[in-house]
This record gives structure tokens, C-alpha cells and sequence, in this order.
């Protein structure tokens, strides 16, 4: 295996990871999206021609310091191991119908006549730091190695907006002369006053564990489970409710003619627009699960110490992902170098091919360089993923 | 290369890829939706809401209005008034001794009210004022009551002490009381007069003071009683004989609204209803109506031979036993129609003013109530005007304009849209024709652009009778670039002029409840967002 020696007891990495993923959303746009800058129609062309009935995407920013401590005895433990970690974590996913990236992009006016469908539409944003303890424990029986750990986290939620919908649809009359919207939508978000890193809007907790079962011939089976936990958001929150039908027919000016009359006319079309609609606006406590990622790996050794295969199977709950299969061929060179190639298909995206490099530097340096989307990447026209990871560790 | 120098060239690249163009990603989407939206009936079209319908929808418009200008004065009028009371020392000189009234004396006078004989009044607002100047050589204590004035039972009462003085350094006091609410007895003492107050005035020395001296034409009391904008709001008694000459002037707003054309009519009636709540007769004596248009400078006398310049006997009211409503008013009513007055004239002249010229005179008997007359300050003469008038009626040309303040909330709202085109959709379920302007006004009111060109909007078809069978759908387009949306964002004034013509003028048209002219204007344009 590739790992530091035995006799570094402590270590602190420094991990870095971003992921844009969809099968749509070309990275283009995305990064046109998320750099603020202008969308063309080419663009938009090209997100286009992807999108099927139902579509998704995700992105992902993942920042975080790790101390890992491991010592002979933990808690009276042999051969166990215990980690802090300080997180900075964002994440939005969301589902959507190819008429709502229509008309979120486009406008309404190819739907002249024609009825937008915007039902089964999810879209989630999530922001939140963590403080994570996990404590490990590696042991033998006959020729086979086992290890767990189990770990817990205190959550700080900073930013949640999420949108959902059962069913929504846009009527566009031919002409425009109304707007006929049916829709059951609920928004829940965190207090909108207050959405800066040291904005604290609410409070959670998550816990994750491993187990691994390494056998005779250093092959491995490992279960891993991350942010299984919910945030409480607080009091100041807001939950919209809407299940309504509403027609559209601009502001009522009627007065402006009514002669007789001297009052003032005030036109304010967002108040006629969007009041009607959304009106039951509370503010309450409610709770929302964090995205929890399981993951089920096989490493099967093909030379020892030189190259092996990893098979992997992972789903992240409560992110409106798919299931993600990949297998990752990794070649170690001189021991101090180790190359990786990636199959993946699932999650937000179709087939991804990804390389990966880490390194043993200056004999106590670990630096990590990934991604899983390095074939989007070349595609620079119509790729629809993008992401890093990069991990720097110091072990003495 | 080194690893480190890899990690920093990558670390650098990757930084630069990921730095923000804006705060905000940016696209343009395609709009078409409603903006704004109108359904006028007859009601707004023509300025007037006070519309009725009929069974079959025939719209009727029913002016129903109340107003009053008589006015109370010219029956009594209760004048400020200063009365004195001045009281010397005609005996021998002699010893006053403490707290020993040397004078005390029932006065009394008369208000002038011409001939006018009240009995009795309620007080609405006012004030007595009193005024008292002591050169004794003693604290003096007086006693000031009007015995016929009772408030709950109780009569007006108020005393007053004034400190020692003298002839060289005399002693003052003065303070004003609040009248309103008593009822006030006229009849003096006796209670054979009229218009007479009684008031008694008691003057006694110090009960701490020295017994002190006074002589010969020493001053005892000089004291001056003001009644201060005295306004009864009740009385009783004979009101007297008085000839009242009203003429004034009622603005119909018709003129500031109709600049240009002419209106026939198919029929109007005019009731007017005399609502006398005085107790006493009245007689009216209507010399003259008119309407004149200021702008074509016409006037069109009213024709009525049996109401006009003919003495309109209103009886007296009578008083009941009801606490809150303690007035039986007497009713006069007459009607102008066009079967006994040209009225149908009066207004087809589209009149900014209506003219009148009444008379009213008073008791027109004489004292018939036994001075029993009386009157309620708020409740004196009502004239009730009623207009019932078909809305059946032929337009040629006819124009009506107006303007209004007018502006758009959180105008960067709007920022985004580009270039675009507005389009106005009328559906017209009138049977006549419309020309619709919509101006922007700058602040001298000067038209700085007009929205609708061009600004015709086509009658809905109507059958052999001229009734509409259906709308008909007119679109105007509204180009908008950005030196005319600048101008609809910062606008504060509108200003509106609608141009009606009813088919075959002057064939009368009916109006119906179920008329209306939907307006909507629809927005088709980019959209920026940012």
C-alpha cells in the first residue's frame, strides 16, 4: 500500500475538493454560471440539445483541516487512532424539468399558447461548517486485518434555500394577455439577514463511521459512511407554502381612468405578481438532513506494492443524486509516486474518466492531485462535469 | 520540475479560472406577459359612478345629493355684549363690618334680537366674561348668578374675591366661563318677557377683614358681564319675519372634464325636495336657474312655469318626544322633467355651473305659534337633489380629458427590460367608437410624449337598435426603447383624453350594465437578467 511509514504518530492535512456535475449542464455554462458571467445562446444551445425530460445537477465545495493523531493505546484501545477536523462545507443539487431550464433561461415567450411544465423541481443549497472527532481502531485476527471508526460532528448551519415542487406548471396565453400559474411550491430558507460565514442560523449534528476487512492477500472491502445528520435551523427561518392556481393579468389600473377620481395611481408590479402567489410566509424552526454519503469499495491487489484495482459503489442521500459505480486502476512508481486512472458513471452525470496522482515528498509530505472529470474537462463544448481534489499532508 | 513548483503553477492557474466577472451570472430571456389591465364600464368612461341598472341592464345614472345653504343669521344673531353693573354709595357714610353682604341685587337685560322674541335657548358654544374693578378699602367677595341658567339642574354660579384697593390703586379681577350647554330662561324675573336675562350680583366683606368705612359716592360694585360668541344651538319663542335672498353657484366638474363636443339626451327628471326642520313657515320663492358653459360661453335658462317665480308654501316643523331625533321635519317637493321644463336643455349645455337665485322668507304669516317658533342650529333648511337620468344618449366628438398624478414604485424594477413592444389590446364592447390617449406630462404639464399611436379604438358591433351583439379587439403597438422607457419611469403626471362618437349622431344610444372596455397592455421584449 501507499502509505507514510508506521512511525509518524501525528499528521495534519490540509483537504481541498470541488465538484460541478450534471447531465446537462454543460461546464460552460456552469462556470459562466458561477463566475458571474454573461450566458449566450450558444450556451444555452448546448445545454439544450442534452437535457432530457427530468434532469439534475450538483456542486460541491469542500474545505477542511484534519489533525490524526495515532498512538499505540487510544482510550485504553491498542493500535488505535483518533482525528479533529475542522470543515467548510457547500453544496447545492437540484432536479429540474427541461421546460424550467427553458424558461429560466429563455423566458416564456416560445411558450406562447403552450404550457411550461415546471413539476418535480427540487433545488437545494446548503451551507455549514463542522467540527468532526473521530475515533478509530485497527486489529488482526489469524492472517486478516479489520478496522472501524466512528465519529461525530457539531454543525453550524449558515445557508439553506430550498425549493421544491410536486407539480407546477406556466400557462403563456398566445397573445400574453395572461399568465396562468398552478403550482404547489414550498420554499424553506434560512434567515435571510443573516447569511455570512459567521452567520450561526442553525445547529445539527452528523455522525459517520468506516469498516474495513483487509484479508490475507492485503485485498479490501471497506463500508464508509459520512454525514449521516440533519441541521435545526432556527426560529428566524422562513417556510413558504403555496398550492394555488393564480391568473395573471397585469396590475389593475382601472382607476387610472376612473375620471372622477384624484387619487394617486402607484404601480408596483412586484407586489401584483408575487404577493397573490406567495403569501403564506412564516417564520419557524424546521429541520433539514445534510447530504450523507455511503460508499461501498473493493480494493483487489493485482501486484503488491505495485498496482491494484478499486471498485467502488456510493449513493448520497437526500441530494436528488443517482447511484455512482466506478473503478479505479492505480500504479505505484518507486514508492514515492502513484498514478490513478477513473471509471465512474452516476451521480449528477453520465461516464466520467479521471486520473489522480499523489506523492511522498521530502520524506513526511503527502500531496494528493484528483479528478474524476478529467474527460468533461477536455470536452470543452460539451462536457457536463468538473472537480478537484487536492490534499496536502504534513505527518510527524 | 519539481513537485513544488508544479503544485504552485497549478494552484496559480486554478485560481485564475475561478475569478468572478460579476456578483451575479447574466442572460437574456424572451418576455411576453400582461403588464397593466382596465375594465371600465359606462361609469368611468364618462366620470360618474352614481349608476344604476334596471331590469333589462339599461343603465340609469342617479345623482342622489343633500346640501344646505341656509344660513342661521339671518333669523337672530346673539351680538357679543358688554353689560355693567355699577352700584354707588348714596347714604350717609357708615361702618361695613366683616363678612356682611352690603350688596346683593337682581338685574336684568335685554338682547337685542329685532323682532325676535325668544323664550328659551339652549346655549351651543360661548362665554361669559367678567370683569370686576374693587377700590374698597376690603377684600371683597362677590357673587355672580344667572338664576335662569341651569346645566343638569344646577344654575350658573361663579365667585369671585378681589383683594383690597382704592381709588389711586384699584383692585382687579377678570376671568372668562364656558356658557355652552345651559338652557337659558328669557322671560326675566316675571316670566312675561322676551329676550331677557337675569342675573344677580351679591357683594360681601372680607369675613377676615376690618369692619372699614364708606361714604358718599364710594363705589360698592363695578363689575362688566361680556357674552362672548354666544351661539345657541336651541330656541323657542316667535323667530320673527325674514326675508332670506340665496343665489350661489354649484360646480358640476362636467367642464374640467368635457373639452370639446356635444351630448343629447334622451330624457332627464330633477326632483328637488325641500326638507324644512325650522318651526316655522317658509315660503320659497325660486326666481332663477341656470347652466352655463364656460367654455362655449353659453347659458340656458331654466323654463319651468309652474315652479318657477311662483310662492313654494313649506310648512313649520313640529318637535316630538324623541330624545335623538326631537324634529319632525315638513317635506316640499317638485319636479322638473321635460314634460314641464326645459331641464333636458339645462344639461346638454354641459354645464360647468348651475345657477340659482331662491328666496325664502320667514313666517310669512306672522306670529301664528303663540311664540312657539323654534329652531335647531344644525338642522334648518335641506335642499334634496335628485337626478334621474337614462344613459341613453348620442356623443359627437365629445371629449373628456383629465390628469393625474402618477408613478412607478421601485422603477429599477424595470431596469432590465431592453427593447421592447408594448401592445395595447382594447376590447371594446361599446356600440361607439373611442379615440384613447395616454400622455406623459412633464412638470409644467406639457405633453412630453403620447403613448397611443394611433389611438383609435373601434365600437363593438351592435344590431339594428344599436345594441352590441359583441367586443371588438383593437391592438395598438407601444414600440418602447430607451429614451421612452426613461420617460414612463420617471413620470409623475398622466394625463388621459378619451374622444367618444355614437353611431349615426344624434341617434340615441342606451348604455347596459354588461358594456365594458377591457384594456390591457402586454409586455413582448428581452428581458435582462443580472
Amino acid at each position: 500500500m501507499f502509505h507514510p511509514d508506521s512511525a509518524y504518530k501525528h499528521s495534519v492535512a490540509l483537504n481541498s475538493e470541488y465538484f460541478f456535475s450534471s447531465n446537462a449542464i454543460t461546464n460552460r455554462f456552469a462556470s459562466a454560471y458561477l463566475l458571474g458571467k454573461f450566458i449566450d445562446d450558444n450556451m444555452k444551445d448546448d445545454v439544450c440539445n442534452k437535457l432530457a425530460s427530468l434532469n439534475r445537477f450538483g456542486a460541491g465545495f469542500k474545505t477542511e483541516l484534519q489533525y490524526t493523531s495515532s498512538n499505540d493505546t487510544v482510550f485504553s484501545i491498542p493500535k488505535s487512532f483518533f482525528s479533529v477536523t475542522l470543515g467548510e462545507n457547500f453544496h447545492i443539487n437540484s432536479r429540474f424539468g427541461k421546460d424550467v431550464f427553458e424558461l429560466y433561461f429563455r423566458g416564456n415567450k416560445d411558450y406562447a399558447g403552450k404550457t411550461a411544465d415546471l413539476g418535480k423541481f427540487v433545488y437545494n443549497q446548503l451551507v455549514w461548517q463542522n467540527a468532526n472527532f473521530t475515533f478509530g481502531h485497527d486489529f488482526r485476527r489469524d492472517l486478516n486485518h479489520f478496522g472501524y471508526s466512528a465519529g461525530i460532528s457539531l454543525i453550524k448551519g449558515q445557508k439553506l434555500y430550498h425549493i421544491s415542487s410536486s407539480h407546477a406548471s406556466l400557462f403563456t396565453e398566445e397573445y400574453g394577455s395572461y399568465l396562468d400559474l398552478n403550482a404547489e411550491i414550498s420554499i424553506r430558507q434560512s434567515d435571510s439577514a443573516k447569511s455570512k460565514f459567521i452567520s450561526w442560523n442553525g445547529t445539527g449534528t452528523s455522525a459517520n463511521g468506516s469498516f474495513y476487512w483487509q484479508d490475507k492477500n492485503q485485498n479490501t472491502l471497506s463500508i464508509t459512511a459520512n454525514n449521516i445528520g440533519f441541521i435545526q435551523w432556527n426560529k428566524n427561518s422562513s417556510f413558504v407554502k403555496a398550492d394555488t392556481s393564480f391568473r395573471f393579468e397585469g396590475v389593475d389600473v382601472s382607476n387610472l381612468f376612473d375620471l372622477s377620481d384624484s387619487v394617486t395611481q402607484n404601480v408596483s408590479l412586484d407586489s401584483s405578481l408575487v404577493e397573490p402567489y406567495l403569501s403564506s410566509r412564516v417564520k419557524k424552526s424546521f429541520l433539514s438532513p445534510l447530504p450523507a454519503l455511503v460508499n461501498v469499495s473493493y480494493q483487489y491487489i493485482l501486484s503488491p506494492g505495485k498496482s491494484d484495482l478499486v471498485a467502488d459503489v456510493r449513493y448520497l442521500f437526500y441530494a436528488e443524486s443517482t447511484l455512482e459505480e466506478s473503478i479505479t486502476f492505480n500504479y505505484t512508481l518507486k514508492s514515492t509516486h502513484r498514478f490513478s486512472v477513473k471509471a465512474r458513471y452516476g451521480g449528477y452525470s453520465g461516464f466520467q474518466v479521471g486520473l489522480g496522482y499523489k506523492s511522498w515528498l521530502f520524506n513526511r509530505i503527502m500531496l494528493t492531485i484528483q479528478s474524476d472529470y478529467i474527460s468533461s474537462l477536455l470536452n470543452t463544448k460539451n462536457g457536463t462535469g468538473q472537480g478537484a481534489f487536492v490534499s496536502l499532508s504534513t505527518y510527524f | 520540475m519539481s513537485p513544488k513548483t508544479l503544485f504552485t503553477l497549478l494552484l496559480i492557474v486554478f485560481l485564475s479560472n475561478c475569478k468572478k466577472e460579476n456578483d451575479r451570472p447574466q442572460w437574456d430571456v424572451q418576455v411576453l406577459g400582461p403588464l397593466l389591465h382596465a375594465q371600465l364600464g359606462i361609469g368611468q368612461l364618462i366620470g360618474d359612478t352614481s349608476i344604476t341598472t334596471t331590469s333589462d341592464g339599461a343603465q340609469i345614472l342617479d345623482i342622489d345629493t343633500t346640501f344646505s345653504d341656509f344660513n342661521l343669521d339671518s333669523i337672530y344673531q346673539v351680538n357679543d355684549t358688554t353689560i355693567p353693573t355699577y352700584v354707588r354709595w348714596l347714604a350717609f357714610p357708615s361702618n361695613i363690618n366683616p363678612n356682611t353682604p352690603f350688596y346683593s341685587n337682581n338685574n336684568q337685560i335685554a338682547l337685542a334680537l329685532g323682532p325676535v322674541k325668544l323664550k328659551m335657548a339652549t346655549i351651543g358654544s360661548g362665554k361669559i366674561r367678567l370683569e370686576i374693578k374693587n377700590t374698597l378699602h376690603s377684600k371683597v367677595k362677590f357673587v355672580y348668578t344667572i338664576p335662569g341658567a341651569l346645566k343638569n339642574g344646577i344654575p350658573f354660579s361663579v365667585t369671585a374675591t378681589v383683594d383690597s384697593g382704592s381709588i389711586a390703586d384699584p383692585k382687579y379681577f377678570t376671568n372668562e366661563y364656558d356658557f355652552s350647554g345651559y338652557d337659558v330662561n328669557l322671560t326675566g324675573p316675571t316670566g312675561v318677557y322676551y329676550n331677557t336675562v337675569t342675573y344677580n350680583v351679591e357683594a360681601r366683606s372680607d369675613s377676615a377683614g376690618y369692619p372699614f368705612s364708606v361714604g358718599g359716592l364710594d363705589t360698592l360694585v363695578n363689575l362688566k358681564t361680556t357674552l362672548i360668541s354666544i351661539k345657541p344651538y336651541f330656541v323657542l319663542g316667535y323667530l320673527g319675519q325674514a326675508e332670506t335672498n340665496t343665489n350661489g353657484e354649484r360646480n358640476t366638474k362636467l367642464g374640467t372634464l368635457i373639452k370639446s363636443g356635444t351630448i343629447k339626451l334622451d330624457s332627464v327628471e330633477m326632483k328637488f325636495d325641500f326638507i324644512n326642520y325650522i318651526g316655522a313657515d317658509e315660503q320659497a320663492f325660486i326666481t332663477s336657474i341656470q347652466s352655463t358653459n364656460n367654455r362655449t360661453g353659453n347659458t340656458v335658462g331654466l323654463l319651468a312655469p309652474t315652479v318657477l317665480q311662483h310662492y313654494l308654501n313649506i310648512n313649520r316643523a313640529t318637535r316630538n318626544a324623541l330624545l335623538t331625533d326631537p324634529v319632525s321635519p315638513s317635506f316640499y317637493s317638485l319636479i322638473l322633467n321635460k314634460n314641464n321644463s326645459n331641464i333636458k336643455d339645462l344639461l346638454e349645455n354641459i354645464p360647468d355651473n348651475i345657477r340659482y337665485d331662491l328666496k325664502l322668507n320667514l313666517n310669512p304669516l306672522g306670529n301664528i305659534s303663540g311664540n312657539n317658533d323654534f329652531v335647531y342650529s344644525d338642522r334648518t333648511i335641506d335642499i334634496r337633489l335628485q337626478i334621474k337620468m337614462p344613459l341613453r344618449f348620442a356623443l359627437n366628438q365629445l371629449v373628456l380629458v383629465d390628469t393625474l398624478d402618477f408613478s412607478i414604485s421601485n422603477a429599477t424594477d424595470f431596469d432590465p427590460i431592453g427593447k421592447s413592444t408594448m401592445t395595447l389590446v382594447a376590447e371594446n364592447g361599446f356600440p361607439f367608437d373611442l379615440n384613447a390617449q395616454l400622455f406623459l406630462l412633464d412638470s409644467t404639464l406639457s405633453i412630453i410624449d403620447s403613448l397611443f399611436l394611433p389611438d383609435y379604438i373601434q365600437s363593438a358591433p351592435y344590431d339594428i337598435n344599436y345594441k352590441s351583439t359583441g367586443v371588438t379587439r383593437t391592438q395598438i403597438l407601444i414600440p418602447i426603447d430607451a429614451d421612452r422607457k426613461k420617460r414612463l419611469l420617471s413620470v409623475k403626471r398622466v394625463g388621459i383624453r378619451i374622444k367618444f362618437n355614437t353611431p349615426d349622431f344624434p341617434q340615441l344610444i342606451q348604455m347596459y350594465s354588461d358594456y365594458k372596455l377591457d384594456l390591457k397592455l402586454i409586455a413582448d421584449g428581452l428581458y435582462s437578467i443580472r
